[in-house]
């Protein structure tokens, strides 16, 4: 199976390929794309600085993030690995707030429930991401089952990666969206690493894995964002037409840099008489100040309310929970000046 | 009203739950064409259709996680186990998906899944059909635990279940599947996640769950004959715990034997003895004795001798009456 592919690794699209978007359309996705790397880069500078436990970085697999999200409605529901949390500010969730789940800050939507990694954005179908890799393969083939039978003409789309892909729940996800044949797509993006991956995974292709579920699958060049933005598109339309799921295998370039799918796309707009590198620097300096002026603000806030570590165990707390809070407060209120009186 | 054994009462629930809403589905494994190993579906699928009651791959993990899919888009997934001792599989799909999506995303995704499952030992199964686990799910943040004991039990256990917004372990003692029998309203009606005062005693309490209840009665019935009163709690509801009803007995008569199926070591009996301990120790006049399992394994051939009966019962009340 050879990948789909549409730029070349300077850029020139394929004659018989280039989706031709408005200038507008490329440059917002590159500013996406470059956006993703500011994070990666400020996010690398917080967790070095320990303000930050943990942050997966995108770089590399900005090609399989926003070339799917450009060919998704809004109403499709994304489930993410650790990778792909910068999509949910994609389809228009607030960075301050994003960055308050990510510093576990007190104003954040879960008031410091979850690691880092696992953003949550209902408002714009962004699911909660869970650390433990793979798990939510099976929930976006329930979700799907779930559009399918309520006769919605929505799709769910799940990213994972090779270490997902070794797990038990990754084969039991795609054996339940082949039976029940749900409008969902399932991208499997590896790690740019061949040798890794195929200690992980032996050598086989991982695309024709989707034959033995009865499921279609395509391969696609991973750093070139139109091709999955194409491979996307196509699966998400048979999801939607009823033919049921896809498996896309986005192959992620190298460390190297040769296919770099930022680079990539500036080789493009370059050559379509755009100045690429004036573009990335500006959306670098206001991004980066923009980020940082949020984080300045959401470190001064303070840690969460200590009750708040007893919220949305369950829709009302139970009494042993009410019990357990009042007993950490009335603790914390009379060894707050340490063990005097 | 009808008499209806503890499988009609659960497929009364649902018949009624799957008519009320349709955003109710019923799956597992031989749940739908067959109509469940139990038969607690059977006909769900003929009135409701494939879409809303269907079979599944044999897949534990794939049954929960598919639950858990359609509850956080809104639906209200009620997923069968065939038998609780297969729902390791699924252990992980439970413990950090289903009892965690409402915390980790600030109450923006709750996961309303009820899942049935059969527990319990007493009918020739061996110990991959025998087992009960309650104590696994009970210790998980983000999840109820709730083990009815009787057909009416069963049936208003079950809708408030599948009423909660939160996801809830729902324990079928199957040894009892046929042979509990009672009055059960057609219509449907909801039973509170709380304990209740099974019959009234003086002498000592017995603290139980599930099919193991009915051993207590006539533990009971044994004791009375021996001038001992005993009063008999139906837990019902793990978690949550209704810790007054059963405090108000131990204050009552300030003996305390708790019976469950379970495996003794941090069995949840340990729970209640450590709750009795810490809220009305000043109230007992004797240790809180437990008749439980034993920390073997469920045993094929013995598991009578495994199994807390009337007689164990009766001993252990006798034992702290006479301490």
């Amino acid at each position: 199976m050879n990948p789909l592919s549409i730029l070349s690794p300077s850029g020139a699209p394929r004659e018989d390929a280039d989706p031709a978007w408005s200038i507008e359309r490329v440059t917002s996705l590159h500013r996406a794309m470059v956006r993703s790397r500011v994070l990666d880069r400020v996010m690398g500078d917080l967790q070095r600085r320990g303000l930050v436990s943990v942050f997966a970085p995108a770089q590399g697999h900005e090609a399989h993030i926003y070339g799917a999200l450009i060919a998704l409605r809004q109403t499709d529901w994304l489930f993410a690995d650790v990778r792909q949390g910068a999509a949910a500010l994609y389809r228009g969730f607030d960075l301050r707030g994003w960055l308050a789940q990510l510093l576990g800050a007190s104003s954040s939507a879960h008031s410091g429930h979850a690691h880092p990694t696992e953003f949550t954005a209902r408002a714009v179908n962004f699911v909660s991401v869970s650390s433990p890799v793979g798990t939510q393969i099976i929930h976006a083939s329930g979700t799907a089952q779930g559009m399918k039978v309520k006769g919605t003409q929505d799709c769910s789309f799940v990213w994972f990666g090779p270490a997902a892909a070794a797990s038990g729940d990754c084969h039991v996800g795609l054996n339940f969206a082949g039976v029940y044949k749900v409008p969902a797509v399932f991208y499997y993006a590896s790690s740019g690493d061949p040798a890794a991956d195929e200690a992980r995974l032996g050598p086989g292709v991982f695309a024709d894995r989707g034959e033995g579920y009865g499921i279609r699958a395509v391969r696609v060049d991973g750093s070139d964002v139109f091709a999955v933005y194409a491979a996307v598109s196509d699966a998400i339309a048979k999801a939607r037409q009823g033919h049921g799921p896809t498996l896309i295998e986005g192959i992620t370039g190298g460390p190297d840099g040769t296919a770099d799918p930022v680079a990539r796309l500036e080789g493009y707009l370059t050559a379509r008489g755009e100045d690429a590198e004036g573009l990335r620097r500006t959306i670098e300096s206001n991004f980066e100040a923009e980020i940082r002026g949020h984080i300045d603000d959401l470190l001064a806030e303070g840690p969460p309310e200590t009750a708040s570590m007893f919220d949305d165990v369950f829709a009302s707390p139970t009494s042993q929970l009410s019990e357990q809070r009042a007993g950490l407060e009335t603790h914390r209120r009379r060894f707050a000046g340490g063990v005097i009186d | 009203m009808p008499v209806m054994n503890i499988i009609q009462a659960v497929n009364s629930a649902l018949d009624g739950a799957l008519a009320a809403d349709e955003d109710v589905f019923v799956f597992g494994e031989d749940v739908g064409r067959f109509g469940g190993v139990f038969r607690a579906t059977d006909g769900l699928q003929a009135k409701h259709g494939e879409n809303r009651v269907f079979d599944t791959p044999l897949s534990e993990a794939g049954i929960i996680g598919t639950a858990i899919g359609m509850a956080i888009y809104g639906l209200k997934p009620v997923p069968e186990i065939q038998f609780s001792d297969f729902i390791y599989p699924a252990f992980d799909q439970i413990v950090n998906e289903m009892a965690k999506f409402r915390y980790r995303s600030g109450g923006q995704y709750p996961c309303g899944v009820t899942v049935r499952t059969p527990f319990g030992g007493g009918i020739r199964g061996g110990h991959y059909h025998s087992q009960s686990p309650e104590a696994y799910f009970a210790h998980t943040a983000g999840l109820k635990v709730v083990v009815p004991s009787d057909p009416y039990t069963a049936k208003g256990l079950l809708l408030t279940a599948i009423d909660d917004p939160d996801p809830v372990i729902f324990l079928e003692p199957k040894r009892i599947y046929r042979a509990a029998r009672a009055e059960v309203p057609e219509e449907p009606y909801r039973l509170p996640f709380a304990a209740a005062v099974d019959r009234e005693g003086e002498h000592v309490s017995i603290i139980t769950y599930g099919a193991v209840l009915h051993e207590a009665r006539e533990a009971a019935d044994l004791l009375a004959e021996n001038d001992i009163s005993a009063e008999i709690i139906d837990v019902r509801s793990l978690v949550p715990l209704d810790e007054e009803t059963i405090l108000a007995s131990v204050r009552k008569t300030g003996r305390v034997v708790i019976v469950h199926e379970a495996a003794r070591t941090c069995g949840y009996g340990a729970e209640l003895a450590a709750l009795i301990a810490e809220k009305a120790l000043m109230h007992l006049e004797a240790p809180i004795l437990r008749v439980t399992g034993y920390d073997t394994p469920f045993p094929y051939t013995l598991e009578q001798q495994y199994l807390p009966d009337a007689l164990k019962i009766f001993e252990a009340c006798e034992t702290t009456v006479d301490f």
